[in-house]
Formats: structure tokens, sequence, C-alpha cells
């Protein structure tokens, strides 16, 4: 069973790599510091700072989008290019698949996190008389497990919506929201209706987000890392479960 | 311990369309059943349904009724996949791999021994004359190649049975009989091979027994021993003579047919055939040709698919 999952995963990760889209996002990545230099420098106060500030944003949506996109085409490009069905002609079971994607996707994004927040790190030492920064690496758990629920909310909408472009938007908009959770929690209030049951369902993103904090040298604790990473493991776990139970029913034509 | 290899009973597959939202029957029931070690030639013509059995045989959708099982095993449980490779009519791959990463990961989903899979991996590549090619990327490949590529794939595994889906598509005549003959080691090799076609030719070649489907009808299953023995339909003599001969048909109780100066004379009856052909010396006619006249699979193929065309146009 493990071995399947993994060499799904691998065959997923091989895509990404193979493809230009890795290249294509490190590449924007790095143009956005270049970028974001000069006015850094004309801030007042420390101009690594904000250098800082893009690099990690930078790094988080970055993988969430690579994660995005290579999650919401998948299904469809295996579906209509009919690879799915050399994969299921073996022994594999459908939630084997889909776990093994999703294993392969949470690679790819958070080897892109990694990337980009090692490129800012070297950048920033750059520009700060070569002081490495390494406390950054502290917002690779909140974004394993922020990867790890956008990946299964992407799989889950690709196993109920048709087109990738919907698919893809729809995990967007869960990101945004997930993003947006403490507005949504003031807003909705605490009535019976089915609005209230909102932030129950979009995943709380904000908290997996410890990039603010970082930028000013403030590490997150110990508990506040193993409640991301629970977090993250609970929700994707739930997710994955109902797209694999979606996608056992689903037919191949 | 079940002595089919695979056995399907009382199978239908409806699919609803898009559009109208109307069930549309894919495969009307019917029951089949393959021997271990036995050649199976699964014929019909595009769109008879041999692809969706097939997918129903794989377990990729669920059949409206009835079961399959594949050595025993319901073909629900992907477990009954484990002894099966499959040659798609297309070869579906994964563009970005190169030839002995998509065979490789064949074996690592069939679960190969990891101890072994270097060198089955590259015995099944020389097999298919593929290693040559071994680091090329798929993209790269013809649909002659990538068909090898699926074979070698399908046969990773050392499966128990192949499942063939027009697997000689995309292949030169060279090639074809390369392949052809290695599916004849995996038949002599005790290997159960079920083949859907509409290549004749290559099924009549391979298969002990055939089923002709025609639209997602199964209009029965027929050995091709039986066919060979029983084909015996009487004969046909082709003699050269002038038009005053033209009236031979009602005599010997056949039909004529005159191209020139050649007359053939179609008989049911190889006693009659006989008579005809002492007729023909004894008058001086120039023999031309004195063949049996044998049904062949093309023969029955065709009667079952014309009567279900005449029918459904009647």
């Amino acid at each position: 069973m493990i071995r399947r999952v993994v060499t799904i995963a691998v065959s997923t990760f091989r895509e990404a790599a193979r493809s230009r889209l890795f290249l294509a996002v490190l590449g924007f990545a790095l143009l956005c510091l270049l970028a974001v230099t000069p006015y850094a420098h004309a801030t007042i106060g420390e101009p690594v700072l904000v250098v800082k500030s893009i690099g990690i944003a930078g790094a988080s949506f970055g993988s969430i989008l690579t994660v995005i996109i290579t999650g919401a085409t998948f299904l469809d490009k295996d579906l209509r290019r009919k690879t799915i069905v050399i994969l299921l002609a073996r022994p594999l079971r459908r939630w084997e698949l889909l776990f093994g994607r999703f294993f392969g996707f949470c690679l790819v994004g958070s080897l892109i996190h990694l990337l980009i927040i090692v490129t800012t790190i070297g950048y920033c030492s750059l520009l700060d008389d070569g002081a490495l920064d390494w406390r950054l690496l502290w917002t690779i758990p909140g974004n394993i497990s922020e990867v790890a629920i956008v990946a299964a909310f992407t799989i889950f909408f690709s196993t109920i919506v048709v087109t990738p472009i919907l698919n893809g938007m729809a995990a967007l908009c869960l990101f945004i929201a997930g993003r947006s959770h403490s507005w949504i929690e003031t807003s909705v209030g605490s009535d019976l209706s089915f609005l209230s049951l909102l932030p129950s369902l979009v995943p709380d993103l904000e908290r997996l987000y410890v990039g603010n904090g970082l930028i000013y040298g403030e590490v997150p604790s110990t508990l506040k890392l193993v409640f991301s990473i629970t977090y993250g493991i609970e929700f994707a776990v739930a997710v994955m479960c109902c797209s694999a139970m979606l996608f056992q029913r689903r037919d191949i034509p | 311990m079940t002595s089919h290899a695979l056995s399907i009973s009382n199978l239908s597959y409806h699919y609803r369309d898009t559009w109208s939202g109307r069930r549309i029957a894919a495969l009307h029931p019917f029951s089949l059943s393959v021997g271990a070690g036995e050649t199976f030639g699964f014929l019909g013509h595009n769109g008879a349904g041999k692809t969706t059995t097939i997918k129903n045989i794989l377990g990729l959708v669920q059949p409206t009724s009835g079961s399959i099982e594949i050595f025993g095993l319901s073909s629900g449980d992907p477990e009954s996949r484990r002894g099966v490779g499959y040659v798609p009519e297309n070869p579906y791959f994964y563009d970005y791999l190169k030839v002995k990463e998509a065979v490789r990961m064949g074996a690592d989903l069939a679960g190969v021994p990891r101890r072994d899979i270097n060198r089955q991996v590259n015995d099944i590549l020389e097999r298919v004359g593929l290693s040559a090619r071994a680091s090329a990327p798929l993209r790269t490949l013809s649909k002659g190649l990538l068909q090898r590529v699926a074979i070698a794939q399908a046969l990773i595994a050392s499966p128990r049975l192949l499942i063939l889906d027009e697997p000689f598509s995309g292949l030169d005549p060279l090639g074809r009989r390369e392949i052809r003959d290695l599916f004849e080691q995996q038949r002599s090799a005790g290997v159960t091979i079920f083949m859907a076609s509409h290549i004749l030719s290559d099924v009549e070649y391979l298969c002990e027994r055939v089923s002709i489907m025609v639209r997602g009808e199964l209009k029965g299953v027929f050995s091709l021993a039986d066919i060979r023995r029983q084909s015996i339909k009487g004969a046909e003599l082709c003699v050269e003579s002038s038009g005053n001969d033209d009236h031979i048909w009602q005599v010997f109780s056949c039909s004529s047919n005159r191209r020139g100066d050649l007359l053939t004379l179609i008989f049911n009856n190889e006693a009659q055939a006989q008579r005809a052909l002492e007729w023909a010396v004894r008058n001086d006619r120039r023999v031309i040709s004195f063949n049996r006249r044998e049904e062949t699979l093309e023969n029955l193929y065709l009667s079952h698919v014309d009567t279900a065309t005449a029918r459904e146009e009647g």
C-alpha cells in the first residue's frame, strides 16, 4: 500500500519538477525580491524587513498557487488523456491514487516554499552585511499544514467539479477565505443559521501563518507549531477521506 | 480453486446521456467465461461494447447488473488485478516519463519485488525491442513504439491474465509479427489471453475461442477448432467456357458467376461439385480451379453483424 502511494507521489513530483512551473514560480519570486529592493531602501527603518516580508508572503503564495494549479488540473488531465486507465488497471486502490497525488502536491508545494525562503534568506544576507536569518525557516511547519489543507481541498473539488478552472477558482477562494478566517468569524455572528457554520467548514489558515511575527524575530512557540501540524493533518485527512469516498463511486469514462 | 481465469455473469452496463438524461444500454446482459490458459478473442465492430466490457473487467466502471470474477476474485476488489496485464487500444502514458521510468512505475504498482525490478525492466525492454530507447522520453516516441511500451508495462509483472484491447493498432507489419510472437510465447507459458479486436486475422491466428459482440449484445461464443472442423460448406469450380454453358447452374443446382471467359460455379454440396467437375473434364472445358469453400471467421463475423444491421434497418 505504502509503496503504491509513494510511487504515485514520486510520479506527481517528477511531473512538476519536469514542467516549467517550478522554474516559473521561483523566477517570479526572485523577480519580486529584486523589484521590492529599491522600494525597501526608500522606506524608513530597516529595508531588510520589507524584503523578508515579501519573501515570506511570496513563499507562502507561490507554494499555494503551485499546488492549486497542479492539483486543479490533475484529474481532468488524467481523465482526458486516459492515463488514469493504465494506473487503475493495476492493483491500485482509488484512494491510494488520491493520497499519492496529495503527498506529491504537498512535496512540490513545500519544496517551492523552502526554495523561496532559502533564496530570501540568502538575498537578505546580501542586504544585511552577510547576516543569515535562519529563523525564517520556522515558517515551514505552518506552510506544510497550509499546503496540505489546500491540496486536500483542491483534490476534493477535482472529484466533484468537472472543469479545472472552476476547481482552481474554488480552491483559491477557499485559500482566501481561510486567510480571512477571523473576519468571517466576526462577520457571521453566532446565531444558529447556516452561515454560522461557515467558520467551522472553512479552515483557519490565519493561525498557520507565522510570517508577520517572524519578520520581527518572534519565533513561534513549540505549542503553536504542534498545533499547526496537528490542525493541518486533521483537516487534510478529513477532506481527503471525503474525496476518496466520492471518487470511489465515479465511473472512469 | 477456480479453473476460470475470467468469469462474467449477466453483465450489463447502462450510462446516462449527458443532455437528455436518458439511460442508454451500452451492454445488454451477457455471460462469458474464459478458462485458465485459454486465448480468447472478443470480436466486435467499433462501438460494439468491447472496450466497455474491458472497463467493467478492470473495475473502471460499475456494472449496472451482474458480476465479474478474475481468478475467483470480484473485479471490484483491486487485488483481482494483481495478476492482470492490460494493453489499451491507445497507449496512454505520462509524456514527462522516460521509457524505463514508465515500465518501472508499472512494476512498482504491480508489486514486483524491489530487488528484481531493474533486472525485470531491462529484460522486458529487451524482449519488446526497446532497450536502445530506454532513456527516451515517451513524448518523442511514435505510436508503434508507445504500443510496445504499453506491452512492456503489461508484461512486467508476469501476469496470469493478459487483457489486450486492439493490441496491434499502430504497429507496422514487422512489429506486428514480433508482438504476435511475444503473445504466442505468453500463451505457451500458460498465460490466459483475452483479446478484443476487430482484426480477424490476428484473432484467428492467436485464439482458441471467440465471441462476437454486436451493438452491446453477445451474439455467441465459438470455438475456432469447431469452425474449422465444420467449415466445409461446398466447393467452387472455375472453368473456361463460352456463353453456352451459362445454363449449367440449373443442372447442378448451384449459383454461377461469369467474368469474361471464366465461369465460376458455387456449390453448397460437395457431391454436386464433384459431378460438375466430371462434366467439365468430360466436355473438354479447361478447369482453372476447383476449391473447397470454407466457413471462415470472417464469414461468421460478418453474418452476425449483417443480420443485426438488417434487423435494425428492417
